[in-house]
């Protein structure tokens, strides 16, 4: 079957971009055509990902230019927000649409009012899901919310966990190099993963970390992800650190930016933090787990399923909270370590094997009917199909065709006006097409002899019929059929004749005006 | 579909075998044959049946061998489907042995000397209206079996039938105007096999199901004759070439020349004639378009066309006429318009294309929930094994 993936882009690194790579994976192992549709450029992709990957317009989506999408039995629409290729799911009508919701973060959350304008379009444009037959989310807290906010019906909703790459994300020592940058030696290590948006509450990070360095001293932050690329980051990033430097622990925030590899960051952590107060999934709280790290997460959003009970949960907006619960992390070594055992088990649930096989029974469940392959065409030469063509498209009628060039020219051309004649000369053809019937259809035998009537005209009907069976019925038939190609050439010659004479005139008219031409010029 | 019954009989340890019985085909053969697991027994006889009407209802050839099969093979049950090439003999001989008998009425040869209770003059029969027989219509279509008092000598030869199974209620409607008894029919409709697709050969075809989607394409399959109500959908060309934006009929099946010339005076870019197109290779092309038309102006039984399409998820526009509405729920999983209404038919195009992309899908994927749920083999034997338990027992 054919399958098209739409997103906004295609970035490798980020959560959506490793989902789409995962299922372009998925669906080519299962023998699918598979395509993904993005309106910018791939950035870091893999070559064979990037081989399927069209940069498209809403335009050509929508106008059926690209035959692989027009022609998808399974349409699966990412939604990292509103973008122009989401318009297209308004239009489809055969296949099977599956919405793919990867949350948005509400905007009062966002904490900056720069693009925040952009969230509330985000928000609204998931309304765009009931276009879908089915909607895929990593959460039952997405699903909730759907459910809630837009009246989504919760049976045509799938929670699909994402898939981490476990092989990646193992338990290890910390790496010398990092320990030594960020000046980590002998020192606990807090970490936190993800964009410094609005809704993660950096500060609460920071307060708690005041609250549980007055009980242990040699304890760092360490913040990773991305704060720059974003204005709306700026703001809180700057509030954040001079909350730190008014605490007086800025030499103990550690601010990484953007990093390659995750796995080494999550070796070097003792607690896994975070206060976000809206996560659709939390990658980075299964990612904690599967390198061993106990966590420590706010009651809010999908966490708490994330987590199951191979983390701590603590009040969200409350730092005394999230500072005790590290505490006791840190100093009970039997709860650390039963917190851990539990983490990697609980992260089993997030293999991309587990993910794969849901797939596949959604995918399974979701597509009814596939439209056939049909193999591209072999390239024919140019004078060969014109010979084919015909052939096909007439049958076997033996009837006389117009010469091709005046059938061409009539298409070209613009619609002539019909004359006067060749009005009188339709109708009068279409009333000898009318009257080449000469069988009496509607004649009926019959008798009205009281009693013995029907029998009579049994009788009578068939009396003859040895006659009128293989005889006269068939050489009636012949005749009107003949009739009516008859009539049918007449048209055609008449067409012709029309033709020729427009033709006609029209080469008069050339020649009268080449003659005045010559004229002139011999004068 | 006999094949098909057998076939998946055998596969649920029922022992069956066939006996093809054939006295319109001259051919002169009588062979045993084993048709992928199937036995077959095929007859046919050196001369086929005079015009002789009395001959029609009863040939003592095909008495002779029905009998000569029921005493070799035993049967507890026979099942008898189209019968009018073997005449009403199979009926006399399972009496004689004291078999039961089943029938599947496949049209209205009980009723009609022409199969179809459809008159020269276009206009429908009313089978209560002559109780006694044929109706006086002309002799248009081939006549077969034309005896006086036809209706009940038939129905004292049909007399042992335990069941008449019917695909459609209409068909049952039809016979009980006409004097049969209503306990006497099981509906049973058809059920076709859900197989993959097979792809088309030809080019054109091929073009056709690779543009799907740029167009919207209505689809006219079956043969080109009168009583399948083609003139309604000639009349109606015009009226969606000009109202239905992008509009393209696709027509696949032969017929009367008077119907393809006039379809092939309109534009080529809008109705295109595929000629017949091989039935493996007809779900593609059902798949491929928007609406399948069957514009019948005839009581249909249970056309195969409507369970074809659905399968393979294209909703269909019927004629509301026989077996039609039992099989299209009106704006679930297609549209009902009245026979011959050539603005009732634009109508609905014109609705099915106003309807929302995903409303259109939903009623693609209702379509084929139906034929996986009703239309399938399996649906159809399972009530088919009920009838015979039933049969067996009374």
């Amino acid at each position: 079957m054919k399958v098209s993936l739409i997103n906004l882009n295609l970035v490798a690194e980020d959560a959506i971009g490793t989902c789409i790579i995962n299922q372009v994976h998925f669906f080519r192992r299962r023998g699918d055509d598979v395509h993904v549709y993005v309106l910018h450029p791939p950035h870091n992709v893999p070559t064979d990902i990037e081989e399927v990957t069209s940069v498209v317009t809403l335009r050509e989506l929508i106008e059926g230019q690209e035959e692989h999408f027009r022609l998808s039995d399974l349409y699966i629409y990412h939604y990292p927000g509103r973008h122009a290729l989401m318009e297209s799911i308004r239009g489809i009508d055969r296949g099977t649409v599956i919405f793919y919701y990867h949350n948005v973060t509400p905007p009062e959350l966002w904490g900056s009012d720069i693009g925040r304008d952009a969230l509330m379009r985000d928000i609204e444009g998931s309304a765009l899901v009931h276009y879908a037959d089915l909607c895929i989310t990593p959460s039952p807290f997405n699903k909730q919310d759907l459910v809630d906010r837009l009246g989504y019906a919760p049976d045509r909703i799938c929670v699909l966990p994402l898939a981490v790459a476990l092989e990646q994300f193992t338990p290890g020592d910390r790496d010398p190099k990092l320990v030594q940058r960020y000046e980590l030696e002998g020192q606990q290590v807090l970490l936190f993963v993800g964009r410094m948006a609005g809704n993660k509450r950096i500060d609460i990070l920071i307060e708690a970390l005041a609250r549980v360095k007055s009980q242990i001293p040699n304890t760092k932050l360490l913040l990773v992800g991305d704060d720059r690329s974003n204005p709306a980051f700026r703001p809180i990033v700057a509030d954040a650190r001079a909350r730190a430097a008014e605490l007086g622990i800025a030499r103990d925030v550690i601010w990484t930016g953007r990093v390659d590899e995750l796995p080494p960051y999550f070796r070097l952590a003792d607690v896994y933090v975070t206060a976000s107060l809206h996560e659709g999934f939390g990658q980075p709280l299964v990612e904690a787990m599967a390198c061993g790290v106990p966590v420590v997460a706010a009651r809010a959003g999908a966490m708490p399923w994330v987590l199951g009970d191979a983390g701590l949960l603590c009040e969200p907006g409350s730092a005394d909270d999230l500072a005790e619960k590290v505490l006791t992390v840190l100093r009970d070594t039997g709860l650390r370590q039963t917190l851990i055992e539990r983490g990697l088990e609980r992260v089993q649930a997030f293999s991309l094997e587990r993910y794969e096989a849901n797939l596949a029974e959604i995918v399974e469940k979701a597509v009814t009917h596939t439209l056939p392959e049909i193999p591209p065409e072999p390239v024919v030469e140019a004078g060969r199909e014109a010979e084919i063509q015909p052939a096909a498209e007439a049958g076997e009628e033996t009837q006389i065709q117009p010469p091709t060039e005046a059938g061409e020219e009539a298409q070209t051309q613009p619609a002539p006006v019909i004359p006067r004649d060749e009005l009188v000369l339709s109708i009068l053809s279409d009333e000898i097409m009318a009257q080449s019937d000469i069988a009496l259809r509607g004649y009926v035998v019959r008798s009205r002899v009281p009693l013995l009537g029907p029998f009579i005209a049994w009788v009578r009907r068939n009396l003859t019929s040895h006659l009128r069976e293989p005889y006269l019925d068939p050489m009636i038939e012949r005749q009107v059929a003949l009739n009516r190609r008859m009539a049918e050439w007449m048209q055609r010659a008449v067409a012709l004749w029309t033709a020729s004479i427009q033709r006609q005139a029209e080469l008069e008219a050339r020649v009268e005006a080449l003659e005045a031409q010559i004229e002139a010029l011999s004068h | 579909m006999v094949y098909n019954t057998c076939h998946g009989l055998l596969q649920r340890g029922v022992d069956a075998s066939i006996l093809m019985i054939n006295a319109r085909i001259p051919g002169g053969q009588d062979r045993y044959r084993d048709v992928q697991g199937v036995p077959v027994h095929e007859v046919t006889y050196r001369s086929h049946l005079p015009g002789n009407p009395f001959l029609q209802t009863f040939d003592p050839r095909i008495y002779r061998d029905v009998m000569a099969e029921i005493r070799r093979v035993q049967p507890d049950l026979v099942h008898v489907h189209n019968v009018s090439g073997a005449t009403l003999a199979p009926f006399v001989a399972c009496r004689r042995v004291n078999v039961p008998v089943l029938l599947t009425l496949h049209d209205h040869w009980l009723l009609c000397p022409n199969n179809m209770l459809y008159k020269g003059d276009g206009a429908l029969c009313d089978p209560a209206e002559h109780p006694r027989g044929c109706s006086h219509c002309f002799r248009r279509q081939d006549f077969w079996a034309n005896i006086p008092w036809r209706r009940q000598i038939f129905a004292r030869l049909v007399q042992n039938v335990r069941f008449f199974i019917s695909p459609s209620q209409k068909l049952v409607d039809l016979h009980v105007a006409a004097g049969y008894n209503p306990a006497r029919f099981r509906v049973v409709p058809n059920g076709i096999k859900p197989a993959l697709f097979q792809t088309p050969s030809d080019s054109l075809v091929r073009e056709y199901v690779r543009e799907s989607g740029l167009f919207r394409t209505l689809l006219l399959a079956g043969a080109m004759v009168e009583s399948k109500g083609i003139k309604t959908v000639i009349e109606a060309l015009p009226l969606l070439a000009r109202y239905v934006d992008r509009f393209r009929l696709l027509v696949a099946g032969r017929g009367e020349d008077r119907f393809l010339a006039a379809l092939r005076r309109f534009d080529p870019s809008v109705v295109k004639l595929l000629g017949q197109v091989p039935f493996q290779e007809m779900r593609a092309l059902y798949a491929a378009t928007d609406l399948t038309v069957i514009p019948s102006v005839w009581y249909e039984n249970s056309p195969m066309v409507i369970y074809e399409s659905m399968l393979a998820g294209t909703p269909v526009l019927g004629s509301a006429i026989g077996g039609i509405p039992e099989l299209i729920q009106h704006g679930e999983t297609g549209y009902l318009f009245s026979p011959g209404d050539a603005v009732a038919l634009t109508e609905r195009v014109i609705q099915h294309f106003a309807r929302s992309a995903p409303e259109r899908r939903a009623m693609r994927r209702r379509c084929v929930e139906f034929a996986h749920t009703h239309m399938t083999l399996d649906c159809y034997l399972d009530r088919l094994q009920q009838v015979y338990d039933e049969a067996l027992e009374a």
